[in-house]
This record gives C-alpha cells, sequence and structure tokens, in this order.
C-alpha cells in the first residue's frame, strides 16, 4: 500500500512507461493517432465481426433476413425505370442497368458516409467501456457496408435481364473502384466522426444533404448530354465522381481515368485533414460522448 | 525491491461535458442548509458545461494491491475506473498506466441482444484482444462458469440481468491481465454466484495482479480488497487502510442519515451501508 505521493517519489527513474502517457504532447498526439489506425487495420476481423452484427443480426427475425435490403432498393429501380426510362433514358440502351449499379452504389457511398460520421458517437458504450483502437469502429461500418452491398448484387444480375449481352471482363474493374470508394470515404468518416463527439448537428446536416444528393447525383438521369445545373452537379459532385469509376465498367465502358485521379488526389486530401482532426481530438472523444 | 508501479496520477482532473444544460440551476438555487454529497461539481462556460468529475487525484497503485473505491453517487467512482482503464485521457495532470488492463464496468460489453451467447462471447473475447485461435477454445469454459450451457445458443435477450451479468463477469475474468478494473457488477448476480465469482478472482489473483474495485457493497470489498480510496466529489477523501476507512466511511454515512432524518434510529442508517 503506498499513500499519495509528490511525482519524484512516484516515478523511479527505471520506471518504463508501456501505456501512452495520457497528456497530449505535442508531435506525440499524430504519432498515437497513426498507431492506433495501424492498429485498428491489424484488427481488422474484430472490426468484420461488428459490421456482419449490425448487417445481419438485426434482421435475423424476419423470414427474409437481409434481402429486405435487396427488395428495398429493387423497388426503387424498378420504379424509376418504368416511370422515367421512357424519358430520361431514352438515350442509354443500358438504361436499367445504368440505375441499378446508380442506386445499389449510391446507397453504399450515403452507408459509409452516414454511419461513418456516426461511428464514435453512436457506440457510447462500449468506448467508455472497452478501451479499443477508434479505427476499428471505422472500419465495422466500412464492413457492414460492403455486406450490404453485397446482398444487392442480385439487382446488378438482375439488371442484366433487361440488358443482354453486357456482361464483360471490364466488370472487374468495377472491383478496384469499390476500394476508391472505400478508401476515399474512410478519410471523410475519420475527418467527420472526430468531429462528430464535439457537433452533434453532423447526422442531421448529412441527412438533409444528402436527400437532395440523391436528385443531384446523376443516378436516374443520364451524364451524357447534361446541361445546366446538371452538367454542374456532374462536374462538382464528388459523388457522380465516385459513382462514376463503379458504373462505367459495369456499362462496358472504360473507367473514367480523370475521375480516378480526382479522387485519388481527393482521398490522399480527406485523410491528411483527417488525420490531424482525429489527432487532435482522439483524446477527448470519449469525455464527450 | 518494491512491487512495479502500475498506476501513477499526478495532479488529475478529469471533467466531463454535458450537453443540454437549460436553465441556471446552480447559480438560482439558494444555498442548501447542509452540503449535498452527490455529483460532481457542475461547471458552466458559454461554450460548454462540464462535471468536474475527478480533480487533483493523486494516486499510486503498485503490482499486486487491491483497492477498493467508495464514495457517495457520483463521486468519481466510474469515472476513475475509466481513467485506469485507459478509456478517458485526464483534462489536466499526468496519468501513467503500464501493464495489461482489462475491465469490467458494465456487464453489457456491447452484447448484442439479438446474437446467441456464444456469439455474443466469441465478439467480446475479440473486442478485448484476446488471440483469435485461443477464441474458440475458451468460449465452452466462459459458459460453464456463468453456469448458461443449456443457453449458449439462445440470443441474449432469453437472458435476466443477472444471467447476463454472469455472461459478463466469465467474459472479463477470462483474460489475464496485470490489472483488473471492475465496477459494481457483483450487484445482479445472485448468493450463489458470489462464491463463484470469488473463486475465479482468486485464481486470477495467483499470479499477483492487481485489483481496482468498485462497490457499494462493504462485504465485497472487504472480500476482496486490502486498501481504500475514499472519493468525495471527485477529490480523494482518504487513501489508505481498508478497514479504516470503512470504520470512517460508516460513521460518515451514518452522520449523514441522522443528519437527513432528523434522528434515524441507529439500525436504519446501517442498512444503508450494510449488505
Amino acid at each position: 500500500m503506498s499513500m499519495p505521493t509528490t511525482p519524484e517519489q512516484q516515478r523511479p527513474a527505471s520506471h518504463k512507461t508501456l501505456a501512452e502517457p495520457a497528456r497530449p504532447r505535442e508531435g506525440g498526439q499524430m504519432r498515437d493517432a497513426i498507431a492506433d489506425v495501424f492498429a485498428g487495420l491489424r484488427r481488422w476481423r474484430v472490426a468484420a465481426w461488428l459490421g456482419w452484427r449490425d448487417a445481419i443480426v438485426p434482421m435475423r427475425k424476419t423470414i427474409i433476413g437481409p434481402f429486405w435490403i435487396t427488395i428495398q432498393s429493387a423497388l426503387w429501380v424498378v420504379i424509376i425505370v418504368s416511370l422515367l426510362g421512357a424519358n430520361l433514358g431514352a438515350r442509354e440502351p443500358l438504361y436499367p442497368l445504368y440505375v441499378a449499379a446508380g442506386v445499389v452504389v449510391f446507397q453504399f457511398i450515403t452507408s459509409l458516409l452516414v454511419d461513418g460520421a456516426a461511428a464514435f458517437t453512436r457506440e457510447a458504450s462500449l468506448i467508455q467501456n472497452i478501451p479499443i483502437p477508434f479505427t476499428i469502429y471505422l472500419l465495422r461500418v466500412v464492413f457492414k457496408s460492403l455486406i450490404v452491398l453485397g446482398v444487392q448484387l442480385p439487382i446488378i444480375l438482375g439488371a442484366l435481364f433487361f440488358v443482354p449481352d453486357t456482361l464483360s471482363v471490364t466488370w472487374f474493374l468495377a472491383i478496384p473502384s469499390i476500394g476508391v470508394i472505400i478508401f476515399v470515404m474512410f478519410g471523410v468518416s475519420l475527418l467527420l466522426a472526430s468531429i462528430a463527439p464535439f457537433f452533434r448537428d453532423i447526422p442531421f446536416a448529412l441527412g438533409a444533404i444528402l436527400r437532395v444528393m440523391f436528385f443531384a447525383t446523376p443516378i436516374f438521369w443520364l451524364v451524357d448530354g447534361a446541361i445546366g445545373a446538371r452538367q454542374i452537379a456532374v462536374q462538382y459532385n464528388p459523388l457522380a465522381h465516385l459513382l462514376s469509376l463503379v458504373r462505367e465498367p459495369l456499362l462496358n465502358r472504360p473507367v473514367p481515368t480523370d475521375s480516378l485521379a480526382l479522387m485519388l488526389v481527393a482521398g490522399t486530401f480527406m485523410w491528411l485533414v483527417g488525420l490531424v482532426v482525429f489527432a487532435r481530438t482522439r483524446t477527448m472523444i470519449a469525455s464527450n460522448l | 525491491m518494491s512491487p512495479p508501479i502500475r498506476v501513477s496520477l499526478e495532479d488529475v482532473t478529469l471533467k466531463l461535458r454535458v450537453r443540454g444544460m437549460r436553465g441556471n440551476s446552480s447559480e438560482t438555487m439558494t444555498t442548501p442548509a447542509r452540503e449535498v454529497f452527490v455529483g460532481g461539481r457542475i461547471e458552466r462556460a458559454l461554450w460548454g458545461s462540464h462535471v468536474v468529475a475527478l480533480q487533483n487525484i493523486n494516486l499510486t497503485i503498485r503490482d499486486g494491491e487491491r483497492v477498493a473505491i467508495l464514495g457517495h453517487n457520483g463521486a468519481g467512482k466510474t469515472t476513475l475506473l475509466r481513467l485506469l482503464a485507459g478509456i478517458y485521457v485526464p483534462s489536466s495532470g499526468v496519468c501513467n498506466l503500464t501493464g495489461e488492463r482489462a475491465a469490467l464496468l458494465n456487464t453489457n460489453l456491447g452484447l448484442s441482444s439479438e446474437m446467441t451467447l456464444t456469439e455474443n462471447v466469441r465478439v467480446a473475447l475479440a473486442l478485448y484482444g484476446v488471440p483469435l485461435k485461443e477464441i474458440n477454445e475458451r468460449i465452452p469454459e466462459i459458459i460453464e462458469f456463468a453456469e448458461l450451457q443449456a443457453f449458449a445458443d439462445a440470443p441474449l435477450k432469453a437472458c435476466s440481468s443477472g444471467m447476463k451479468a454472469r455472461l459478463g463477469f466469465g467474459i472479463a475474468t477470462s483474460v489475464e491481465p496485470d490489472i483488473f478494473i471492475v465496477d459494481e457488477v457483483f450487484g445482479a448476480g445472485d448468493a450463489q454466484f458470489i462464491p463463484r465469482a470469488r473463486r475465479r478472482l482468486d485464481r486470477l489473483f495467483r499470479g499477483a495482479n492487481t485489483l481496482v474495485l468498485s462497490s457499494h457493497s462493504l462485504t465485497v470489498l472487504r472480500e476482496f480488497c486490502s486498501t481504500a480510496l475514499w472519493l468525495e466529489k471527485g477529490r480523494v477523501r482518504q487513501y489508505g487502510d481498508l478497514e479504516e476507512i470503512l470504520k470512517d466511511y460508516a460513521a460518515f454515512c451514518k452522520e449523514r442519515a441522522a443528519e437527513l432524518t432528523g434522528a434515524a434510529p441507529p439500525n436504519r442508517t446501517k442498512s444503508n451501508i450494510a449488505v
């Protein structure tokens, strides 16, 4: 037993600190933040289990389970194609596939964005009871979104019935494009999740913006021949660029290299900004939840 | 040579953010006739209010010590435990923690009520950082300890809070930490579970592990601890030998109860603090 003592007595010279000292130090914050990211990435299996739990487990009580997600998106596609196809899709022979890919990928992006921004605030009880790297919570969102994307693949395959002879090797180029989306959105989530504990308006702002973005993104209207406000939306809406990276190869067209370059630069920038902000707020997240 | 230091706190203050404060209660309230011993000090500011949950704490815990944390509701017990678990970081002061830590702060442990017990144990062990190869080997032992074999494949929501507490205790004590941090979790276990829990903790302590335990049950504290830290409004009121502090604490509680009731019958005051 020892009574409270002076700092000199408490720390013998030989005492080596294994855990990170708690007081934020200049320079050390960034190192700790990067260490958190690597520690989280190393424990990706935990994140995968948590993501699976988020995506699948809540639907266990239902009869068809996660395929409700498939049905929900399929209905969107069917309604859009049947109501708007004649007008908006007249110049696009692959319109059903165009819309199916648009709806599914847009949902993937919004899921990464919305769940990613809330990754820490939503898990207050876990964060305050088990010390694990914060990055695990962000990675978990990636896995959850990938699972949801996976159960929606039948929609894209279903669209092939209406646009035959479209399946080709260029489809495989959509896979690295999914990777690019994850890369960009992980940087954005890191930034948003790190400030969300301090600004609780973020989920509401995202909700308001993303609802509009469904219309401001070329999901049911065509990129080709977009003029006026649509042309601006195609050029300046990052979601339009991310979407085209996946959709173009599915439509048997080359991956747009300008969008690819733009998104790789933007993603790197978001990672840097995200890391700087995460480094500044990381130690304060738990006590602000 | 004295055992290695596990916890070293130097002048640690920790403020927790409070959102949604309304009105001006701390200023408009008239000075109470007697001092109130619930909660920490609330600090209001234009840019956000805080509860000063811990204030100027100095503390050294060495390997092998078994420390009881006691104090009124809101004294800062759980906050201190979270600090020791590495979850909270001090607003000011220095906190040095060494060694493997495991915290049983809440028997929920992020468990999902829809998943089966087996699945929950698997995820919880993974969260605790148990190597994946060992997880499957440990699951049956934990479920057996909690005596929940019949529920292994049932969703967690089929379990009562006491059963969940057993499972949570089993999970947290299946890792072998240097420092074991436990918050009031015996409450939900039934009488026959306490001896089981004790046996398991005894086994855990054989390797000279360190225990920090918060509880309102004096029996539990006596069972497991030798040292006590008495917190009052986020400050250390006393730190030292358990029995001495329990004596002072009991006297303090009795005095407070007498203040509250005017002249409380002694047996009633006692029941407030004893198990």
